[in-house]
C-alpha cells in the first residue's frame, strides 16, 4: 500500500526520480528544490526525508559523511496507486467515469486522445 | 537494620537537609541569582541523595554513630561483670552465678529476656523492612514509566506532520540558534494542550496547533529547543528515579516540584538571552497563549511542556519581566553559593557501610555466663599448654624442680606454678592440659618464665608478662578479649584469623626494644590500631620496659616478614626447636649475676663461646645468649641479652666491637648500657683519646645533657674541632656551632694571609701577588694533624709559585714551579 505523501514531500520524491543516477545525494535534492523554487532548510530537508523513509518511499545509505538516497517506489507505482485512490474517492473505482469526464470535459488535446485511442486498442489485443 | 537501607536512610536525611537549605535559601535569593544556578544547584542534591559516597568524617556519620550508641544503650543487654585481672593476689570474684554488688546488675537475666523478646521481635521488621522499600520503589518507578508510555502512544496517535515547509525552516532555523545538531521533527496534534518535546534520540515537537502567529511559533520551538539542548528530559527522569527511590521522603517530593518549576524558569531565562531584550512581552504572550487550553491529560511527567500550570505562569511572567543580565557581584555570589552546597553536600556526608558495620552493636561484651574461670600464675617455670584428653586439668612436671597447685573451686580454675627456691635449672619444662572448651576470664601472669598458649577459643584473657617469653595464639575463630601487658621480655601474639571482629590496640610504652606488627595496623604516636568487622572482640597490647613484641596475623608470620637479622634466628632458634631453648633468655634471674661474673671462665671469652644449641652452663645462660645473637648478627636480640650482662662481660663485649671497629653492634650495646653506666664514660674517654668521632657520636647518643655539655666543655677547651661539631648537634645548638666555626675560618684566614706575607706572596681577595706579579696557580700544602692544601688558580696571572715548608709546617720560601709540577697538578686535576 503506498502511502500518501505532502505537496513538499511529493517534490522531493520528483527529485529523486527524475535523477538519472540510481541513488541520489543529500546536496542534488536541496539543489534540485532550489531550482523549483521551492528551497528550504537543512533540517526541514532531513524531516521531509525521514518522514519518506518512514512511509517507505525512500531508503537511505550512509557513505561516509552523506546519505544516499533511493528510491523504493518508482514513480509509476505512485502515479497507479494515486490514480487508483483518485477513482476510489471521486468514481468510486469507475475508469469509465474518469474517462469519460476527460474526453466529455473537453480535459484532452486532440493528439491525447488519438494516443489514448490507440492505448486502448493496443491493451485490448494483448491478453 | 539492613546497611543498605540504613546508608540509605542518612543519604534521604541528609538529602533533606540539603533540600531544606536551599529551599529556605531560595526565599532570599530567587531574583538575584540566575535561574540557571537555581536549576541546576538541585544536582548537586540529587548526586547527594544517590550516590553513597561522602568523606570520612562527616555530620550523618556522627549523627549515626550517636544514634547506634543511644540504641546500644537503651537496648539493655548485660554488663560484662568488672574482669578479675584486676583483683590483686590471686583473690577471685567467682565471675558467674553470684550477682556482683553492681548497679547495673541488678537483674541481669530479667533484662536479658526483654532484650532478647524485644530483639525477637524487631529483628525481622528491621531485616525486612528494606523490601519493603524496594518494592515501593520498584512499582513507583514501574508506575511512571508506563504512565509516560501511554502518554507517549496518546500523542502518537492523533499525530500530524507538519508540512509546511516556511514553518520547518522556521524550526530549523531555531535549531541552529539552539545548536541542537539532531533533526528535528514538528508535528502537530490537537490533543495536546500546550507545545511539547518527546523522545530522547528521535526529537518530536508537538504543537496543538500550527495555526499560530509566526512569533509565538518561533518562540515555543526556541523554548522546546532549549530543554532539549540542556538534556532537560534526563534531568527530570533522574528526578523522577530519585523521587521513587526515595518515596518516603516528603522533601524529595517538595524537591522535584521546586526543580520542574526551576526547569521552566531557567529555560525562559536561556531563551530570553537568546530572543534579546524587547522581545519579553511576546515570549510572555507565547506563554499565556499556550496556556489557553491546558489540562487535557496530564502531560507533566517525561515530556518537557511549554507550561505547567497557572500559578506557575503567573511568577513566570513575573520572572520573564523582571529578566535582566547578571552583575559581576552576583556572578561572585552565585560562585560562592555553589561551593557551598557543594562542601555542604559532601559534609553532610552519609552514614558510611564502614560505620554501619562497626555499629552493628559495638563492642558487646561477651556473656560470659556458665563458662569456668581460669587463672594462671607463673613464675620462674616454663609452661607449655596442651589439651587435655580427659577435660580435666592436669600438669606433667618434675616436682624437684617445681611447686604446680590447681585447684578448681566450682568454676573458678586456678593454677599456680612456681620454681623450688635455687633449684632451677630451667631445664624442665611443665606441660599443663587444660580442658578445650569455651572460657570466661581467662588471667594469665608470667613473671620470668616461659608461657606457649593456644589453646584457648575463647575467652577474655588479662595477661601481665613481666620478663617473660610467652608465645600466645588466637586460634581461628577466636571470640572474647585479650588485654595484655609485657613488661620487658618477649611477647608473641598470633591471630590465626587475622584480626578479624577486633579492634585491636597495640601501644608502645617501651624504651628500648621493638614491636613487629603487620602492616595494615594503623600508627598514631606510640600505638597501632586495626579494627575489623563487629570490632566484638577487643584486643589491646601494651608493651613496656624493655624487650621485644611481636603481632603477627596467621599469614604474615612467616620469617619473611622479620627484619633479616631475624630469619636467620628464627630459623636457627625458634622454629626449629620452638622454645625450649628461648626461654633460657628470659628466665634469667637476679641471684645468677654475681655467679656469673665470679665465674672464671666468662672473663675469657672464647671459653664461653658454646655451640647455640649446645647445653650452655647454668650461670652464663646470658652470656651465651649474647654470644649466640651476635653469631646469628641480631641486633635486637643481642641488646636484650647484653642489657642482662654483668658490667665485666658488657665492657668485654664493648671493648671487642671498639676494637673490631663493629660500629653497628657497639651502637646497640651502648644503647643496652643505661644512661648512667660508668662504662659509657669509660668508652667515651677512649674514644676522645684516640679521636675515634664515630664512637664518640654512639656513644653521645646514650648520655645526659649534662654529661654532653662537660664533654663539649673539654672539646672547646682542646680545641677539638670535629668533637665540638658532634656535641654541638647532639645538644642542638648547631647555630653555635657554625658561628663558632664562622669565627674560626676568619681567623685562620688572617692567620694565613700573615703567614704568606712573610714570605712575600700578598693576597687581595681572590688574587694572589708574588713580587709584584699576579699569581696564575698558587699551591700551597701544609702537612699537619690533617694535611690539607691551600690551591688557587686565576687565568690572568703570569707565575706559578708554590710554599715552602719544613717538617714543622713553617714556611721557608716560595718557589716557581717547574713546567712538570705543574702539568702534574692538572694532570691530576
Amino acid at each position: 500500500m503506498v502511502q500518501q505523501i505532502s505537496d513538499t514531500e511529493l517534490e522531493i520524491m520528483k527529485i529523486v526520480w527524475g535523477n538519472p543516477e540510481e541513488a541520489t545525494l543529500f546536496s542534488y535534492i536541496m539543489e534540485g528544490l532550489a531550482a523549483r523554487d521551492r528551497p528550504c532548510q537543512k533540517n526541514t530537508l532531513i524531516v521531509l526525508l525521514s518522514r519518506l523513509m518512514n512511509k517507505g518511499f525512500l531508503s537511505a545509505r550512509k557513505i561516509g559523511r552523506h546519505n544516499e538516497y533511493t528510491a523504493l517506489v518508482s514513480e509509476t507505482d505512485y502515479q497507479t496507486a494515486q490514480t487508483k485512490n483518485f477513482l476510489d474517492k471521486i468514481y468510486e473505482g469507475s475508469a469509465k467515469g474518469l474517462v469519460s469526464n476527460l474526453i466529455m470535459g473537453d480535459l484532452l488535446a486532440d493528439e491525447e486522445y488519438e494516443e489514448l485511442k490507440r492505448l486502448l486498442e493496443k491493451g485490448k489485443e494483448q491478453p | 537494620m539492613n546497611t543498605v537501607l540504613k546508608t540509605f536512610l542518612s543519604m534521604s536525611f541528609s538529602g533533606g537537609l540539603l533540600i531544606l537549605i536551599l529551599l529556605l535559601g531560595k526565599r532570599f535569593l530567587e531574583e538575584k541569582i540566575s535561574r540557571q544556578w537555581q536549576y541546576y544547584i538541585w544536582l548537586v542534591v540529587i548526586l547527594r541523595l544517590l550516590l553513597p559516597f561522602g568523606p570520612k568524617a562527616n555530620l550523618m556519620g556522627k549523627t549515626y554513630q550517636a544514634v547506634d550508641q543511644a540504641i546500644a544503650q537503651t537496648t539493655p543487654l548485660p554488663q560484662q561483670p568488672p574482669s578479675p585481672s584486676k583483683t590483686p593476689g590471686g583473690v577471685f570474684i567467682p565471675a558467674i552465678g553470684i550477682k556482683p554488688d553492681n548497679e547495673n546488675e541488678n537483674h541481669p537475666e530479667e533484662d536479658l529476656i526483654t532484650a532478647r523478646s524485644f530483639q525477637d521481635i524487631a529483628t525481622p521488621l528491621t531485616e525486612y523492612i528494606w523490601l519493603v522499600w524496594l518494592f515501593a520503589a520498584l512499582s513507583l518507578l514501574i508506575r511512571k514509566v508506563t504512565i509516560y508510555q501511554g502518554f507517549i502512544w496518546y500523542i502518537k496517535a492523533g499525530l500530524t506532520p507538519v508540512s509546511d515547509i516556511e514553518r520547518l525552516d522556521l524550526l530549523s532555523i531555531a535549531a541552529e540558534q539552539s545548536g541542537v545538531k539532531k533533526p528535528v521533527e514538528l508535528c502537530i496534534n490537537p490533543l495536546v494542550s500546550s507545545p511539547l518535546l518527546t523522545g530522547f534520540f528521535h526529537l518530536c515537537i508537538v504543537l496543538p496547533s500550527a495555526n499560530i502567529p509566526q512569533k509565538e511559533f518561533q518562540y515555543t520551538v526556541l523554548h522546546e529547543l532549549t530543554h532539549y539542548k540542556r538534556r532537560d528530559m534526563f534531568y527530570k527522569w533522574l528526578v523522577q528515579i530519585t523521587v521513587c527511590l526515595h518515596w518516603f521522603n516528603p522533601l524529595v517530593h517538595l524537591m522535584s516540584r521546586e526543580i520542574a518549576r526551576a526547569c521552566e524558569f531557567s529555560c525562559d531565562e536561556a531563551v530570553l538571552v537568546k530572543i534579546g531584550s524587547g522581545n519579553e512581552q511576546d515570549y510572555g504572550k507565547t506563554l499565556l497563549n499556550a496556556m489557553a487550553a491546558v489540562g487535557k491529560y496530564k502531560e507533566n511527567l517525561g515530556a518537557v511542556t511549554l507550561s505547567e500550570n497557572k500559578q506557575l505562569l503567573k511568577e513566570r511572567l513575573g520572572a520573564i519581566m523582571k529578566f535582566k543580565k547578571q552583575s559581576g557581584a552576583v556572578k561572585i555570589l552565585t560562585v560562592m553559593l555553589t561551593l557551598f552546597v557543594v562542601l555542604g553536600a559532601s559534609f553532610v556526608g552519609i552514614y558510611t557501610t564502614g560505620q554501619a558495620q562497626a555499629a552493628s552493636l559495638p563492642n558487646t561484651p561477651m556473656d560470659t555466663a556458665g563458662r569456668p574461670s581460669l587463672s594462671m600464675d607463673v613464675s620462674s617455670a616454663a609452661v607449655n599448654v596442651l589439651a587435655s584428653a580427659d577435660g580435666k586439668l592436669s600438669a606433667e612436671y618434675n616436682s624437684d624442680v617445681y611447686t604446680v597447685d590447681i585447684s578448681e573451686q566450682g568454676d573458678q580454675w586456678n593454677i599456680s606454678i612456681s620454681c623450688n627456691a635455687n633449684s632451677n635449672t630451667n631445664d624442665e619444662i611443665i606441660k599443663l592440659y587444660i580442658p578445650d572448651v569455651n572460657y570466661g576470664n581467662v588471667n594469665l601472669n608470667v613473671d620470668s618464665g616461659h608461657l606457649t598458649c593456644g589453646l584457648i577459643r575463647s575467652g577474655n584473657i588479662a595477661g601481665n608478662f613481666n620478663m617473660a617469653s610467652v608465645f600466645l595464639t588466637l586460634p581461628k575463630g577466636f571470640t572474647g578479649s585479650v588485654d595484655a601487658t609485657a613488661n620487658s621480655g618477649y611477647f608473641q601474639l598470633i591471630s590465626q584469623d587475622d584480626f578479624r571482629n577486633t579492634a585491636t590496640t597495640i601501644t608502645d610504652h617501651g624504651d628500648w626494644g621493638e614491636i613487629y606488627k603487620p602492616k595494615d595496623f594503623k600508627e598514631n604516636g606510640n600505638t597501632a590500631t586495626f579494627t575489623d568487622g563487629t570490632r566484638n572482640n577487643v584486643i589491646r597490647v601494651t608493651r613496656q620496659g624493655s624487650g621485644v613484641m611481636g603481632i603477627y596475623t596467621s599469614n604474615t608470620f612467616d620469617t619473611t616478614n622479620f627484619p633479616d637479622e631475624w630469619k636467620d634466628l628464627w630459623q636457627d632458634e625458634w622454629q626449629g626447636k620452638p622454645w625450649e631453648y628461648d626461654w633460657r633468655q628470659t628466665t634469667w634471674q637476679e641471684d645468677d649475676t654475681p655467679n656469673e661474673a665470679d665465674d672464671p671462665s666468662v672473663s675469657n671469652m672464647s671459653a664461653v663461646s658454646a655451640a647455640p644449641g649446645g647445653q650452655p652452663e647454668k650461670m652464663d645462660v646470658s652470656f651465651t645468649d649474647a654470644e649466640r645473637y651476635y653469631e646469628t648478627g641480631s641486633l635486637p636480640l643481642f641488646q636484650i641479652a647484653f642489657s642482662r650482662l654483668d658490667e665485666n662481660a658488657q665492657k668485654k663485649w664493648l671493648e671487642k666491637f671498639y676494637d673490631d671497629g663493629d660500629l653497628a653492634f657497639f651502637s646497640v650495646a651502648a644503647q643496652g648500657l643505661g644512661g648512667n653506666s660508668s662504662l659509657l664514660t669509660d668508652f667515651a674517654e677512649k674514644a676522645y683519646a684516640d679521636e675515634e668521632t664515630t664512637f664518640l657520636s654512639i656513644l653521645t647518643d646514650c648520655m645526659e645533657k649534662a654529661e654532653l655539655e662537660l664533654w663539649l666543655d673539654r672539646a672547646l677547651e682542646d680545641g677539638n674541632w670535629a668533637f665540638q661539631s658532634i656535641l654541638f648537634d647532639k645538644l642542638g645548638r648547631d647555630d653555635e656551632f657554625d658561628e663558632l666555626q664562622e669565627k674560626q675560618e676568619k681567623e685562620w684566614d688572617e692567620a694565613r694571609k700573615a703567614e704568606y706575607g712573610a714570605a712575600g706572596v700578598t693576597i687581595d681577595g681572590k688574587n694572589y701577588y708574588y713580587q709584584g706579579q699576579l699569581v696564575n696557580i698558587f699551591l700551597d700544602i701544609v702537612q699537619q694533624n690533617q694535611s690539607f692544601h691551600v690551591l688557587s688558580m686565576n687565568p690572568k696571572g703570569t707565575i706559578n709559585i708554590k710554599i715552602v715548608r719544613d717538617t714543622d709546617n713553617k714556611i721557608t720560601g716560595v718557589d716557581y714551579m717547574t713546567e712538570e709540577e705543574v702539568t702534574e697538578l692538572l694532570g691530576n686535576n
